[in-house]
């Protein structure tokens, strides 16, 4: 049995933590990377910091006026075709 | 008892519904197309609104499913394409599955705790998230912006837990790469 965690394996347990509760295995096996490794440290709280501000994430797209002015005529068109 | 109003529809909600499709699918055409089905939808459904909900979420509700139908539709070997590919892996890790010493996490000069509110940052994070391949970016909207747990997304995409997982992963290491070159310059 491996009881040395990769980073690889370490970001990843950092991922799925977030979400469900890990083994008592895991949870040692990573709070013992962690101590040893720095560069896993920052990985977990930037791994944080982009979940919490990814919910802001927007878009700026938008329709033009002249495709508005498409997709109305386009629903007006149904709307006949509908009633008759 | 909310009455649909189809006549206001184009003008009140189809920048909002362009804005939802395309950060989901990242394609303009598509997130167009995917609007215009909407209205399509529930302009032919209209009987079915019982006014439970709001029109506007009414509207979102069928987007999502098409959406959703967007991605399932696509290819199974499209699908595995893109989670077998390693290279995103290899070019992270070594054998050993240590960080190169060029892929190295530096240190933010930032609150972590805090959410950064400003439109360069935003625009940093779009940019960063945009560069995310297909199944990489839903399965990020889907957790981050739709609040779903991975068995909701899971069953929606059609895709294994594992892979759920390897995914979400992936695409955090990418974010966190992407957002230490653009926004932190480091």
């Amino acid at each position: 049995m491996k009881l040395m965690l990769g980073c690889k394996e370490a970001t990843l347990l950092l991922v799925m933590s977030e979400e469900r509760s890990l083994s008592n295995s895991e949870r040692l096996k990573l709070s013992l990377h962690l101590k040893m490794c720095k560069f896993c440290r920052f990985f977990e709280k930037q791994n944080k910091f982009i979940s919490i501000n990814a919910t802001n994430i927007s878009s700026s797209k938008n329709f033009t006026r002249a495709e508005k002015d498409n997709l109305i005529s386009f629903l007006n068109s149904i709307k006949i075709e509908k009633a008759k | 008892m909310h009455k649909p109003d189809p006549e206001n529809w184009v003008n009140l909600y189809s920048d909002i519904l362009l804005k939802f499709a395309y950060q989901r699918v990242n394609n303009e055409e598509i997130a167009k197309d995917l609007v215009q089905d909407t209205y399509f939808s529930a302009l032919k459904n209209l009987e079915n609104f019982r006014g439970e909900a709001s029109e506007k979420n009414w509207l979102f509700l069928i987007l999502k499913n098409k959406i959703t139908d967007h991605y399932r539709k696509k290819s199974v070997t499209g699908l595995e394409t893109e989670i077998s590919n390693e290279k995103f892996y290899k070019d992270t890790f070594d054998e050993d599955g240590h960080w190169y010493k060029n892929t190295t996490p530096e240190k933010w000069n930032c609150d972590y705790d805090s959410v950064i509110d400003s439109e360069e940052f935003m625009k940093s994070f779009e940019l960063c998230k945009d560069k995310l391949p297909e199944i990489h970016n839903i399965v990020f909207c889907l957790k981050y912006l739709d609040g779903e747990k991975s068995d909701e997304v899971c069953m929606k995409l059609g895709i294994s837990s594992s892979n759920y997982w390897i995914i979400l992963h992936r695409t955090k290491l990418q974010l966190r790469k992407c957002l230490e070159k653009n926004w932190f310059d480091l």
